[in-house]
């Protein structure tokens, strides 16, 4: 008597499966065809790093401060500020970034207190040689068009730092 | 002409067709697994060759084994090895002399023809453990002998199970079998004789659950494992073309073989026929793979007993009346 219904507790269990499988096969695939179909990003997205501009002048909104390039544990970049203009506004002279130093980990954008700095989708970061790698001021500032606020440094309500395990301890 | 001359000819074009028949079938099962395991887990499978489904995939696959070098391990006994995947592939195409795929539609009708069958499926055992010890490799080696033990403990419930049937067609011939089923069809007189069918066939087409003799992920490719290019895909094809045979067999004799209503009979062959198939695959990518003790003891334990029991009591119904 046991083994009948062990038997047929067994046959159940393999229906079960099978029911299981047969309505993953009704499913549509989930796979993505890559270099032909691109994912849908979330705004957060974290690629690599590039400088934002102000959407009304067109201006970078970089100051030349210098504390992403404290900030960035690899050294990967490297920025020089510019002599004074006439309107007393501070701009880099240059701005390189090393993309084979880039780990992405987005703190030079946290950093960044004048919102001039984010992570911005692009995630094909492979290239022919190491000069291939080296971004520099135009195209940083190329990259960053098309987006407009510093994403690695959402608004958050003071003192929310402790609980987020964000805090060094 | 002379007339043994022209029936060796026709013998040969009959040769032939089946030859080639198996060889397409086979790839394009190829392909439907890869289609059904990918769709099972939310995949595409192939889709670049042969756009929009990949359909050409296998075709491109078998092209490239064939060009792909001829690999011998230094160890090996030449012979065996090399003539292990065609005595497989032989071993496959013969089952396909007894398959009647509609009203005078077989290669040749025989007397003895589930007999046939059932000899000839046993062939493949060899196969494999020619295969298994010419490869002179420890895991070939367990692979060949595993699918040996399966091979003789699912083919007697096998052939048991097709025994009953037998009885009640009262003819070994698989045409006769068929017309015997135009009133019913012998699934509905022998349900419990078509489940041990089937799960014996399993077995003895080395198929998941029972997959042990390949089993992957302990035996590396089990014994196959030293085979590469063209042997290799002879070895691939020759499955496909047993888990046809095996399916067609199923359908003959416990489907109604060509038999249905509206449709053209041999479109119904391949319509059941390929329903079986497909059945086997959902079952694959759907059961884990069984433990080797578990395997015989199903085998020796409950499927043997309960072919035996079949077997009896169809007997005695068919003599009782």
């Amino acid at each position: 008597m046991e083994t009948v219904t062990a038997i047929l507790k067994g046959g159940w269990s393999i229906l079960v499966g099978l029911g299981i499988t047969f309505r993953r096969m009704l499913r549509p695939p989930v796979t993505l065809r890559y270099p032909e179909e691109r994912p849908e990003l979330p705004p957060i997205y974290r690629g690599m790093p590039a400088l934002l501009s102000d959407p009304e002048t067109g201006e970078l909104r970089c100051t030349a401060c210098g504390v992403c390039q404290r900030t960035c544990p690899l050294e990967a970049i490297h920025m020089e500020p510019a002599p004074l203009g006439p309107d007393k506004k501070k701009r880099p002279a240059s701005f390189t970034l090393d993309m084979g130093r880039c780990m992405v980990c987005g703190l030079c954008a946290e950093a960044c207190a004048f919102n001039a700095l984010t992570m911005a989708g692009r995630y094909e970061l492979a290239g022919y040689t190491r000069q291939d790698l080296i971004f520099s001021l135009e195209e940083l500032a190329e990259i960053g068009r098309g987006y407009r606020e510093n994403n690695q440094a959402p608004p958050r309500p003071a003192g929310a730092r402790a609980q987020d395990g964000g805090g060094v301890q | 002409m002379s007339k043994p001359l022209l029936e060796l000819l026709i013998a040969g074009i009959k040769f032939a067709l089946v030859l080639g028949f198996v060889s397409v079938n086979a790839l394009f099962l190829i392909w439907l697994e890869r289609k059904v395991s990918a769709r099972i887990q939310n995949r595409m499978g192939p889709i670049y060759v042969g756009r929009p489904q990949g359909w050409l995939q296998t075709a491109a696959d078998a092209l490239k084994l064939l060009t792909k070098e001829d690999i011998i391990p230094a160890g090996a006994d030449r012979l065996t090895f090399v003539v292990a995947p065609a005595v497989l592939f032989t071993s496959a195409v013969l089952l396909f002399v007894v398959i009647p795929f509609g009203p005078g539609l077989i290669v040749r009708d025989l007397k003895l023809g589930v007999a046939y069958a059932a000899a000839v499926s046993g062939l493949a055992v060899i196969s494999l453990v020619m295969a298994g010890w010419g490869s002179n490799n420890k895991y070939s080696l367990v692979g060949a002998l595993r699918s040996a033990s399966q091979m003789i403990s699912y083919e007697v419930s096998l052939i048991l199970a097709m025994l009953s049937v037998v009885i009640l067609a009262g003819s070994l011939s698989t045409v006769e079998i068929v017309e015997a089923q135009s009133r019913i069809w012998f699934i509905a007189l022998q349900p419990l004789g078509f489940l041990i069918y089937f799960i014996a066939l399993l077995a003895e087409l080395n198929r998941a659950p029972f997959d042990l003799p390949e089993a992957e992920s302990e035996l590396v490719a089990g014994y196959n494992t030293e085979y590469s290019g063209m042997r290799w895909a002879i070895f691939f094809l020759a499955e496909y073309a047993n888990l046809f045979a095996g399916s067609a067999l199923a359908v003959t004799l416990f489907l109604g073989g060509w038999q249905g209503p509206w449709l053209p009979p041999v479109v119904w062959f391949f319509l059941k026929t390929f329903l079986v198939i497909v059945v086997a695959m959902w079952l694959r990518w759907t059961l884990p793979r069984v433990r080797p003790d578990q395997l015989t003891s199903l085998g020796w334990k409950l499927l043997l007993p309960a072919a035996l029991v079949n077997l009896g009591v169809t007997g005695f119904l068919v003599l009782a009346g």
